[in-house]
This record gives C-alpha cells, sequence and structure tokens, in this order.
C-alpha cells in the first residue's frame, strides 16, 4: 500500500471511541461543566473577591505582599491589561489565603447581599369595601400596588456589599474563603495525586521491571500499607511531626502510593506479556531498553488516568482531616477547615433555631460536595469509557 | 482449605510486626524524653523522666528499644494520657464496646440497603428505581460522612427535635452514673437488657438512628455500585437464560441463581468496610457526641497526647489485620471455586 492510499484520516485522540463514549454520556458532560466552573473560580480567585480585599482591613498582609494600595485594588485587580492581575492569578502571596475578618464578634453575621431585582412595591391605592350581611358585616380591602423602578435605580449596578455570603464566628469572611478554598481544594488534590504517584511509579515500575524476590518485598509492603489506616495514619504523623496542611498532605501520599504501586505493577506485567514485547525482545533489545522505550510508556496511561480521578476523593479525605482539626489553621481559607469552624453554629444560639446562621456551615458544605460531585461524575464516565466491554 | 487458613494465620504475626515497627519508627522523631510518655503508667512517674529512659533503655539503639517496647505493650503497658487522665489501656477498654457497638450498629443496614438497592436496580434496569440508584450512588459516593452527619444534625435533631445525640437520655446517664443502672458490657443496648430495662436500650437504639442514616447513605453507594455492575454481567450469561427457560420463577432466578454470583464482588468491599469501620466512625462520634475512641483520640491528636494516638493506631491496626484475615476466609466460603494458591 502506497502511502497515498493509506488511510489519511490520523488517530488523534478527539476521535477515538473512548473519547465518542465519554462525550454522549450526559453525566460527564455535567461533570465537566462543573469542574470547569471551579477552575475558572480558583483561578480568578482575586479578581472575584477584589470586593474584599479593598474593604476589609485585615487583608493588608495580602496588598502589602501584591504590592497595591488599598484604593486601586478595585481597578487594578480586576483590570486584565495590569500586570498585577496576572500576578494575583498565578504567582499569589501566602498571605492572601488567610481570610480576613472583618472585627472580632464572636457572632456569625447574615450575608450582606444587596437584590436590586427583587422588587418593590409601592402602595397608590387603597380602600376598603364594606359588605353588610344581615346582623354579620365585614370590610374587603382593597389596595393596588405599583412596582417601585427608582428603588432599582438607586441600587443600580448591583453592588454584592462587603460580604456576601456574611460571616461566619470571629467574623471570618465566608465568600472569601469558600473562593480561595477552592485554590487550597485543586493544590491540595494535585500534590497530593502527584507525590503518591510518582512514588508508586518508581516502586511499581522497580516492582514490575526486577520482578522476583524484589517484586515479593515490594508487594508485602504495600500490603502493609494498604492495610494501615489512612486516618490513623494522619493522626500518627500529626502528632509527631506538629499538624499543619503540609504534613498533612504529606501523610496522605505516604499512605496513598501503595494502590498507585500496585496498579502499576500489575499494567507492566500485562504489558509485558504482549506480542510487541516479545517482537522487541527477539530484534535483541536489552531488557531496560525494552523496559523504558516498550513497556513504560504502555503501560503508564491507564494510572495516569485512573490517578487523576481520585483528586476529587483526595479533597474529600483531606477536608474530612480539616474538619477533625488535622490540617489547615483556623482562619486558612480551606473548606474543611470553615466547616470545623463552623461546627458550633450548627445548632444555632437556642433551642428550635437551627438555622439562624445556615450561610455558615451550607455553603462550605455545598462547595465541598460539588467538587467532590464534578470529579466523581467525570470519573465515573472516564472508567466507564475505558472499560471494553461498554 | 485448612493448610490456607493456617498460613493466613501465621502472616497475622508477621502484619502485625510490620505495623508496629513502622509506628515504632516514626516514633524516633520523637526526643528519648517525650517518647518516655508512652511507658509511663502514672502522673507521678512522670516525675522520674530520667530513670524511666534508663529502665526502658530509650537511649540504646534501635532495636533494643524496640524489643523492650514491644515487651511492655504486650504487657499491655500503653502508657498515660493525658487527654483522659488515666492509663490508654484504661480508656481503650472504656471506648472500645462504644466504637464497636456503634461500627456493628451502622454495618450491618449499609450492607442490606446497599445490598438490596443493588439488586433492584439490575433487576429494573433502566426503570425509575434504577435512574434513582445511580443517582444516589454518585451522590453518597461524593457526599462525605461528616457533612451528612452534619445536615442531620441540623435538620433532624435541631429543626425536628428528634432522635438525640449523644448515647442515651440524660435520665438514663444519671442513673449510670448512680448506679442503679449497671455497666455490664458498656454496650448501651446490651446493658439495658442485662439490666431487665427495656426503655435503657430503646433509648439507645434512638440516639443512633442519625448514626445509623449518615453512615448508611455514604457507604451503601459504593455497595450498591459494584452489585448492580456485577449483577448486570451476571444476568447476561448463559446459565441464567438456561434457568429462565426451565421455567423457574423469575425471583428464583433473580436471587438464588444470579445474586449469589454477583455478591463477590461486593464481599471485597464489605471486607474493606468492616476493615475501615471502626475508623469511620471517629467521624460520626465526634458529630453526634457519641463518647468512643475517635471522640478521645482525635482531640488528643491535637493535645499532643502520642501515647493515646499510638494506642489507637495499634488497636485500629490489629482490627484491620483481623478483619482482612477474616474477609479471606470468608470467600473461600462463599465462593468454593476460589482457589488458595
Amino acid at each position: 500500500m502506497k502511502p497515498h492510499e493509506m488511510n489519511t484520516e490520523r488517530e488523534v485522540w478527539y476521535r477515538s471511541k473512548t473519547f465518542k463514549r465519554f462525550r454522549r454520556n450526559p453525566l460527564a458532560v455535567v461533570g465537566t461543566l462543573l469542574l470547569l466552573a471551579f477552575i475558572l473560580v480558583a483561578l480568578f480567585a482575586p479578581a472575584l473577591t477584589a470586593n474584599q480585599l479593598a474593604s476589609i482591613r485585615s487583608a493588608r498582609p495580602c496588598l502589602r505582599d501584591l504590592g497595591i494600595k488599598r484604593t486601586e485594588v478595585m481597578s487594578r485587580l480586576r483590570n486584565p491589561l495590569d500586570p498585577i492581575f496576572w500576578k494575583a492569578t498565578f504567582a499569589p502571596p501566602k498571605s492572601c489565603y488567610n481570610i480576613p475578618r472583618d472585627g472580632f464578634s464572636p457572632l456569625p453575621k447574615p450575608p450582606t447581599l444587596k437584590q436590586p431585582l427583587r422588587l418593590q412595591w409601592r402602595l397608590v391605592f387603597q380602600t376598603k369595601v364594606h359588605v353588610p350581611l344581615g346582623s354579620y358585616s365585614f370590610d374587603i380591602p382593597i389596595k393596588f400596588w405599583v412596582p417601585k423602578f427608582s428603588w432599582i435605580a438607586e441600587n443600580w449596578p448591583p453592588s454584592a456589599g462587603k460580604h456576601p455570603m456574611g460571616v461566619s464566628g470571629d467574623s471570618y469572611d465566608i465568600m472569601y474563603g469558600l473562593v480561595w478554598g477552592s485554590r487550597t481544594a485543586f493544590y491540595v488534590g494535585f500534590l497530593v495525586v502527584g507525590i503518591s504517584l510518582a512514588i508508586g511509579i518508581v516502586i511499581g515500575g522497580l516492582s514490575g521491571f526486577l520482578g522476583g524476590a524484589v517484586d515479593n518485598l515490594i508487594m508485602r509492603v504495600t500490603d502493609v500499607m494498604l492495610s494501615f489506616p489512612g486516618l490513623v495514619f494522619v493522626m500518627i504523623v500529626a502528632v509527631i511531626f506538629g499538624n499543619g496542611l503540609l504534613q498533612v498532605m504529606l501523610a496522605l501520599a505516604l499512605i496513598r502510593w501503595a494502590g498507585y504501586a500496585r496498579f502499576f505493577r500489575g499494567d507492566i506485567l500485562r504489558t509485558k506479556s504482549l506480542d510487541f514485547v516479545d517482537a522487541a525482545r527477539a530484534l535483541g533489545g536489552s531488557p531496560l531498553r525494552i523496559f523504558v522505550k516498550h513497556v513504560f510508556p504502555n503501560a503508564i496511561g491507564t494510572l495516569l488516568i485512573i490517578a487523576s480521578m481520585d483528586i476529587g476523593a483526595i479533597v474529600l479525605t483531606a477536608a474530612g482531616l480539616s474538619f477533625l482539626g488535622l490540617g489547615a489553621p483556623v482562619g486558612y481559607a480551606d473548606w474543611g477547615q470553615m466547616i470545623s469552624f463552623a461546627r458550633g453554629y450548627i445548632l444555632g444560639t437556642a433551642q428550635g433555631t437551627p438555622f439562624d446562621f445556615w450561610y455558615v456551615w451550607i455553603y462550605p458544605t455545598i462547595m465541598l460536595v460539588l467538587f467532590g460531585l464534578a470529579w466523581n461524575l467525570l470519573g465515573d464516565a472516564v472508567r466507564d469509557a475505558l472499560d471494553p466491554k461498554s | 482449605m485448612t493448610t490456607f487458613i493456617i498460613r493466613r494465620l501465621l502472616q497475622l504475626p508477621l502484619v502485625l510486626l510490620a505495623i508496629s515497627l513502622l509506628i515504632f519508627g516514626m516514633m524516633q522523631a520523637l526526643s528519648p524524653e517525650q517518647r518516655a510518655a508512652t511507658y509511663v503508667k502514672s502522673e507521678q512517674q512522670a516525675q522520674h523522666i530520667d530513670q524511666i529512659i534508663s529502665q526502658y533503655n530509650l537511649d540504646k539503639g534501635f532495636l533494643v528499644q524496640y524489643s523492650t517496647w514491644l515487651k511492655e505493650v504486650l504487657h499491655g503497658n500503653l502508657g498515660y494520657s493525658k487527654q483522659s487522665h488515666e492509663p490508654v489501656l484504661t480508656t481503650i477498654r472504656k471506648r472500645l464496646p462504644v466504637s464497636a457497638e456503634l461500627a456493628l450498629f451502622m454495618f450491618f443496614p449499609t450492607l442490606a440497603f446497599g445490598i438490596w438497592m443493588g439488586t433492584m436496580a439490575a433487576i429494573h434496569r433502566d426503570k425509575l428505581i434504577d435512574q434513582f440508584v445511580r443517582v444516589f450512588a454518585i451522590v453518597g459516593w461524593s457526599l462525605p460522612t461528616f457533612v451528612m452527619g452534619i445536615w442531620l444534625l441540623a435538620v433532624v435533631y435541631g429543626y425536628f427535635h428528634c432522635c438525640g445525640i449523644g448515647r442515651l437520655d440524660d435520665k438514663y446517664m444519671v442513673e449510670f452514673a448512680q448506679g442503679t443502672l449497671k455497666r455490664y458490657t458498656g454496650m448501651m443496648t446490651i446493658d439495658g437488657i442485662l439490666n431487665g430495662r427495656w426503655d435503657v436500650t430503646l433509648s439507645a437504639l434512638k440516639h443512633m438512628v442519625m448514626p445509623i442514616i449518615a453512615y448508611t447513605i455514604v457507604a451503601s453507594a459504593q455497595i450498591m455500585r459494584v452489585l448492580r455492575s456485577s449483577m448486570l454481567d451476571v444476568l447476561n450469561s448463559d446459565y441464567v437464560r438456561t434457568a429462565r427457560a426451565k421455567g423457574l420463577p423469575e425471583r428464583v432466578v433473580n436471587l438464588k441463581h444470579a445474586r449469589r454470583n454477583a455478591i463477590i464482588p461486593v464481599v471485597t468491599i464489605a471486607g474493606l468496610m468492616i476493615a475501615f469501620l471502626l475508623e469511620g466512625s471517629f467521624f460520626i462520634e465526634i458529630i453526634f457526641n457519641i463518647h468512643g475512641l475517635g471522640q478521645w483520640s482525635v482531640p488528643a491528636t491535637l493535645q499532643l497526647d502520642f501515647p493515646a494516638v499510638i494506642g489507637v493506631a495499634l488497636l485500629v491496626g490489629l482490627s484491620v489485620s483481623i478483619a482482612n484475615l477474616v474477609v479471606d476466609i470468608l470467600y473461600g466460603i462463599i465462593d468454593p471455586r476460589i482457589s488458595f494458591q
């Protein structure tokens, strides 16, 4: 067959059957869109919270590290032509991850969101019709309202106010925490997956490549790691090496690599038994060359996809640990920490007022669940698409 | 079969040894003075740290230290917890029944609900119940236990004033404190029966409604997913068609022929669930204020009370290893085809 007779359609990923199966799954589309929304929120966190940065005094360290003045915040942090916008988007200083607090009041305050589209009505006409009914009589009130357009005009453009989602106990701004918390979520997810994947690939690769006694030993070690409960491991790490987000992330990575190592070893063994590896061996390739050139690249794809879909689960786990108090300190932009901090306000101030401070715990829990849902919808669809049986 | 069980039993001490080595190895990051806390039996003893360091070889090599420590642990000396102001083993003895009771009461409804819904979804494929199960499974999968617990706490307890938190109604707790009710096992449901007081048992059950619901919704999702997909595979197989063709009732085909074979992956999941049940109940205990292991050891972590944490870690490691062993043996009983190689 000459080159021009060959099928000219190149094999590209977006034409593959796997991707088609993925695209046709409505849940996958929902998951992708949700995730995209989270990525956008995380990426443009500084612009989204410019209002808080400008109006809350305790955001000053963040502004100082960014090198802008409070008066310039609104104009510069929302202007894509300004280099500060890109600096804040891609390399914000660490101090920006601390939720600014507006005062020291221990009680949460409700959202200050103005609702310009909620019409106010002006009563223009009012009268009563008297209806006599024998010995009994009653009045029918008749009222006539018109919408108060001047009210819209006064409140246009809609301004969110200082705290669109309220402040939690000790006056931490909730919206700031949620928006910057999505950054923390991605950060935790990618870092934990990255570290555990790196360890898993090296150890699983060694195990699959060397085989024999080394393989056996490594598999016994992974047995122990897999049967070691994650929460307790994190507790030990926190109590010995100190309590912080970094320690918790490292602990999670150190407990999760075993699963990846096992998975990767299995894929390597499967790939090793395929015909093209035999062909390469027949051509006289050295074991190392065959492994690096043929086995490794063919075995790693599935692992990378499966592992990246674990980010959601990891973020949920990390949030759970933060909820217990293991991880980010109070005031750090992290959903789990916010839920933990909201714990004292769930049941309200007095008996029978459970939803007094709804905004303190509903917003962070919803964000967390939606984040997990986005990844799980995506992961489910990816696994379905990769499954040759479907 | 017998040889497999014996071999598997022989593996258990090795795994436990590895876990204890891991924990002890991590403890080496602390100074000998700090580690001395894991050997102390009372607060008075903590006055003489130097004596303890020399007594338990804390200034010697790793292996000497490790063997000394292991001997102490095997004799039941896990150190002194400053969180509970008593030796770690005493606290564990008090709190383990609470956590175990909670875990048992959470496990069975979860398993039953998951298997029931999973079977229904597979039998009525693409019907309303199937769609419901699919949505339920994926939402439950992304819903952490603690979030579900918080929502239940706000709505069921806060709004409807139903199913209290803690373990018992206050008046029964007072009776336990005064001694009119005796603690036999530490599990309130059983203690109620042993005391001949059904109202105590009922109160204990009432207080477990919210934990059970919170855990069931979250944990049964995975069982449903797995059972549904494996059951769909089995329902398409030849022997099920044969069973239908020879005129067996649909119910017998579905439950006796199909589900029996589809349930094996569920055993794996359930085994993992048992293994991590103790850990999963930590969140529940903290949210619903149940005085179990988690409600003690998590604050202990934050107070840097590491004898408590090490003790709980050893206990949970032990329970996980035993659960894994039991599940491995159960495999063979459920499916004789699995060879023990």
